[in-house]
């Protein structure tokens, strides 16, 4: 690229990267003056219980979506069963079932009140036993279930991308299946399960309203409650310090998972051929992922068309909730504009890293994606402290608008969700723009185009599909995302996903039906989109021999 | 940019006394490696310069460096009498008044033909309309302005290419190898259609090639390459007849050294006295082309026919002299000689040879 440096396009990456970085920074700096009084108060309390808890959730849930992910990432990839190729990418679906829903819909079905224990009830008497269902082992079952697919995604990949040839060079040289699977498969697929296994415990460090349901306190769980309910940045913005410890000692644990080892094996090599299981292993494997799906998916999205049904009919005005409209507006409004702004960002950042050139402009551009790796709670407080920050400066020089910046508008909740989701939107923008070679850059610039109408004449226009996949992939987060928006919504802001988990924490379920099938219903366009894109891909990766695809005469175009 | 803009077959102007490009002392590193070692070259208006030498010598460094694409170390650079490059100046790309054929070519994917060519030129429709119609006419393609780059041919899309860097007269055409992705048989016609085209639109041009015969073939004059400094700039006959090294002798053709004795204009080799272009005295190596050495069979033949190599209209054979050194000949295809057959090789001499201190 041009190394000849331009200073003001460097400075857009070095002011996004500020943005981006700042807020984390506060929190992590307020660890350094602690308040006696908030450390005194917690450790008296409950904070060696809470850190054991978090702990104990974190160590679980990895180990069980690891178990689950790997698992079903194996039987789909390696074997050949009934529905097999339905399958790969139907475990994929619970991707689009929030932790808060899942959660939701298994408190409804399993609880005391609920259908499962009354049959039971109705089966063996009043005093049958019944495990505790708000409890660290169903919080650990809820989130295993709903984050599995982070595990089973990046493993599925690992081994479609390890070729026939290392796996057979291990059974050559006298390993059975199994021996050659611990051997070479497992190692190889390493730094792929690492990475999927700090993805689950990020997106367990940030959820602090699934475990709740299951009276489950977490660290996250009181940097909300603290907040919440005393409105207390500071001490808010210690506890979070706590919980980007967590994810620091994460992110730690991911690298040394992954060891020193950078497998890399190229493309377009034979993968290993799957095994057929016939008979009752073949039944066994459909049934396994049969009940995953079911678990996961089908169940939960078949009881709440009932309860939303239900409430519909059972409603006074005999129709839609009026709430409904006006939340489902809002979530709309956040996520577009959330959406939009992240793309805007990331063809910038991707814009300038070109335009600016040089090793450090890169490496600063990811460290304006290091949003997506620090958990909610601490993106919201960091947020909250650099806007109080900004609106004492504004009364410093008169302008007072009290503390409107902080709760009355959706500026923290923007500002907050764009750090959190920028890394999305760039990893699609930066991967276009990476196919747009660099002479066309060149050639804009030489024909006396200024950097900025390289970005709008050629830039744009050529990035588009990134762009499109940016908008969508952030705007379906954004509106499923529920910790940060519970922490930063101005007063009297609700979102469907709110209204959710306060309908569900009152033990709703009815009512909270609709809202809730609604974000699966857009959650769920994404993974079909990834779906798709397998189905597509597919082809390529199992043809043996690229000759012996036809083509058409007319399809060989003079290049 | 000139503002009244010249017509097609203008016929091209005296140059004038200063060089529309020129570089003075540039260096370029890259980490340890240096890509321009104090590189000076002068290109007068309207000549089409090709630089050649072999890759990574530094050329496509240097051309870089002239758009603006790239910041240099040391030197200056000077373009239309402006200084574009230096200590204390760096003029962007988009100021520089260049105009680039890129190697990948770089078509604009998104924008038609037109716009593809009109992307350099100023906002005033008319105007703009005019020019599109003037350039794309110029380089014969008319009447394909609502294509995209996709629907055209390979030959096509180079035309387009070297119409978007016409467009905006700029001071200087850069082309870099920019007819390598041709096949061997359309890059002749493109080649000569471009090196046309430059010379009716009144341009100056440096363009960059690993290929000697290309260089030669396009070239006003042909600047030599060699690990980031230029061994020497001179007509094509100049530097292939008379290279100033024995790297610009052997990389521009075929060439063989045969030793001997440098006495006054005169070499004396085991051919005899042998007229060399630089006189001087002492040993020596003259240098002799396949096309300059002559054979005949003879039985009393000192040297022996140790490989041929089929070249169409002429047939190239390889020959070991009584020395043990080896000379290349060229004899018609129609009275080639089989290996193993003993000849007497003979220059043919109607030109003093080049000729290199041993």
């Amino acid at each position: 690229m041009s190394e000849t440096g331009r200073r003001g396009w460097r400075l857009v990456v070095v002011a996004v990267a500020a943005f981006v970085v700042v807020p984390v920074g506060l929190v992590a700096v307020s660890i350094l003056t602690p308040t006696v009084e908030v450390w005194s108060l917690l450790w008296r309390t409950d904070l060696p219980d809470m850190l054991m808890t978090t702990v104990g959730l974190l160590v679980a849930v990895v180990c069980c979506t690891l178990l689950l992910g790997a698992g079903l990432a194996w039987l789909v990839g390696r074997y050949r069963f009934p529905g097999q190729r339905w399958f790969s990418w139907l475990l994929v679906l619970p991707l689009a079932v929030p932790a808060y829903v899942l959660g939701f819909v298994y408190l409804g079905l399993l609880d005391y009140p609920g259908p499962v224990q009354s049959a039971l009830r109705g089966l063996f008497g009043d005093d049958v036993w019944f495990p505790s269902v708000r409890s660290l082992p169903m919080a650990v079952v809820v989130l295993s279930l709903a984050l599995y697919p982070y595990v089973y995604l990046l493993a599925r990949a690992a081994l479609t991308e390890q070729t026939a040839a290392t796996y057979e060079a291990a059974r050559v040289l006298g390993h059975g299946p199994v021996q050659a699977a611990r051997r070479v498969v497992l190692p190889m697929a390493r730094p792929s399960l690492a990475a999927g296994a700090a993805l689950v415990a990020m997106e367990t460090l940030t959820d602090f309203a699934t475990v709740q349901y299951f009276n489950v306190q977490t660290v996250s769980v009181a940097v909300y409650q603290v907040w919440n309910g005393m409105y207390d940045r500071v001490a808010a913005s210690e506890i979070a310090s706590l919980v980007l410890l967590f994810a620091i000692t994460v992110i730690g644990l991911e690298r040394v998972g992954r060891g020193r080892a950078r497998f890399h094996q190229g493309g377009g090599a034979r993968a290993v051929d799957p095994v057929q299981l016939r008979g009752g292993r073949a039944w066994a494997a459909t049934s396994i992922c049969s009940l995953v799906v079911a678990v996961t998916f089908v169940i939960p999205v078949l009881q709440l068309v009932a309860w939303s049904s239900t409430a519909t009919l059972l409603s006074s005005t005999g129709g839609l909730d009026p709430r409904y409209l006006s939340y489902l507006v809002n979530s709309l409004t956040i996520a577009v504009l959330t959406a939009l702004a992240c793309a805007a960002i990331a063809v910038l950042v991707a814009s300038a890293t070109r335009l600016g050139g040089g090793t450090s402009t890169r490496r600063l551009a990811r460290l304006a994606t290091v949003g997506y790796a620090v958990p909610g709670p601490v993106v919201a407080i960091g947020v909250l402290a650099m806007l109080a920050a900004v609106d004492s400066t504004l009364d410093l020089v008169g302008l007072s608008f009290g503390a409107v910046l902080v709760t009355g508008t959706i500026v923290g909740l923007l500002y907050a969700y764009v750090v959190r989701f920028l890394a999305l939107a760039y990893t699609s923008v930066d991967a276009s723009l990476e196919k747009v070679a660099p002479s066309m850059t060149d050639a804009a610039l030489t024909l006396g185009a200024s950097p900025r109408s390289v970005v709008r004449r050629v830039h744009v226009p050529l990035v588009r599909s990134g762009v499109g996949v940016a908008l969508v992939l952030v705007a379906v987060d954004a509106l499923k995302e529920l910790p940060v928006v519970l922490l930063l919504r101005p007063f009297g802001f609700e979102t469907l996903a709110i209204w959710v988990y306060q309908l569900a924490s009152e033990s709703r379920w009815e009512l909270a039906g609709l809202p809730a099938l609604t974000i699966v219903a857009v959650a769920v366009v994404p993974v079909v989109w990834l779906f798709r894109q397998t189905l597509q891909l597919a082809p390529e990766t199992t043809r043996q021999d690229p000759d012996q695809v036809p083509v058409r005469s007319g399809e060989r175009g003079q290049s | 940019m000139a503002s009244p803009e010249p017509s097609v077959a203008s016929v091209r102007t005296p140059a004038p006394a200063a060089p529309v490009l020129e570089l003075r002392e540039v260096s370029k590193r890259f980490g340890g490696v240096v890509a321009l070692d104090s590189v000076r070259l002068q290109v007068p208006a309207g000549e089409l310069l090709a630089v050649v030498g072999p890759s990574g010598c530094g050329k496509s460094t240097m051309l870089r460096a002239v758009a603006g694409l790239l910041a240099i170390d040391a030197g200056q650079i000077w373009t239309n009498g402006r200084e574009v490059a230096g200590p204390r100046t760096f003029v962007p790309p988009e100021r520089r008044d260049v105009g680039v054929v890129f190697q990948d070519l770089a078509l604009f994917p998104h924008l038609d033909v037109a716009a593809n060519v009109s992307f350099g030129l100023q906002r005033r429709v008319t105007a703009r309309g005019r020019r599109v119609h003037e350039v794309l006419e110029l380089v014969g393609l008319d009447g394909l302005g609502r294509r995209y780059p996709h629907e055209l041919s390979g030959g096509e899309q180079q035309r387009v290419a070297l119409a978007r860097a016409l467009a905006p007269h700029p001071a200087v055409v850069l082309l870099d190898e920019p007819f390598s992705h041709l096949d061997r048989n359309l890059r002749t016609l493109v080649r000569e259609h471009t090196v046309d085209v430059l010379h009716a639109a009144g341009a100056t041009g440096v363009f960059v090639t690993h290929d000697q015969e290309e260089a030669l073939a396009a070239g006003d004059r042909v600047a030599v390459m060699r690990a980031g400094s230029l061994e020497q700039v001179a007509a094509p006959e100049e530097v292939f007849h008379n290279p100033t090294s024995r790297f610009v002798a052997t990389f521009l053709g075929e060439a063989d050294f045969v030793a001997g004795e440098r006495l006054g204009d005169h070499a004396y080799t085991a051919f005899g006295a042998l007229p060399v272009t630089t006189p001087g005295a002492g040993p020596c190596q003259v240098m002799l082309r396949p096309h300059e050495v002559t054979m005949e069979p003879a039985d009393t033949g000192s040297a022996v026919v140790t490989r041929t190599e089929f070249r169409g209209a002429l047939v190239l054979h390889h020959v070991r002299l009584a020395d043990g050194s080896t000379l290349r000949g060229l004899r018609p295809h129609t009275a080639p000689l089989p290996v193993g057959t003993r000849v007497q090789v003979r220059p043919l001499v109607d030109h003093p040879l080049a000729v290199f201190a041993a």
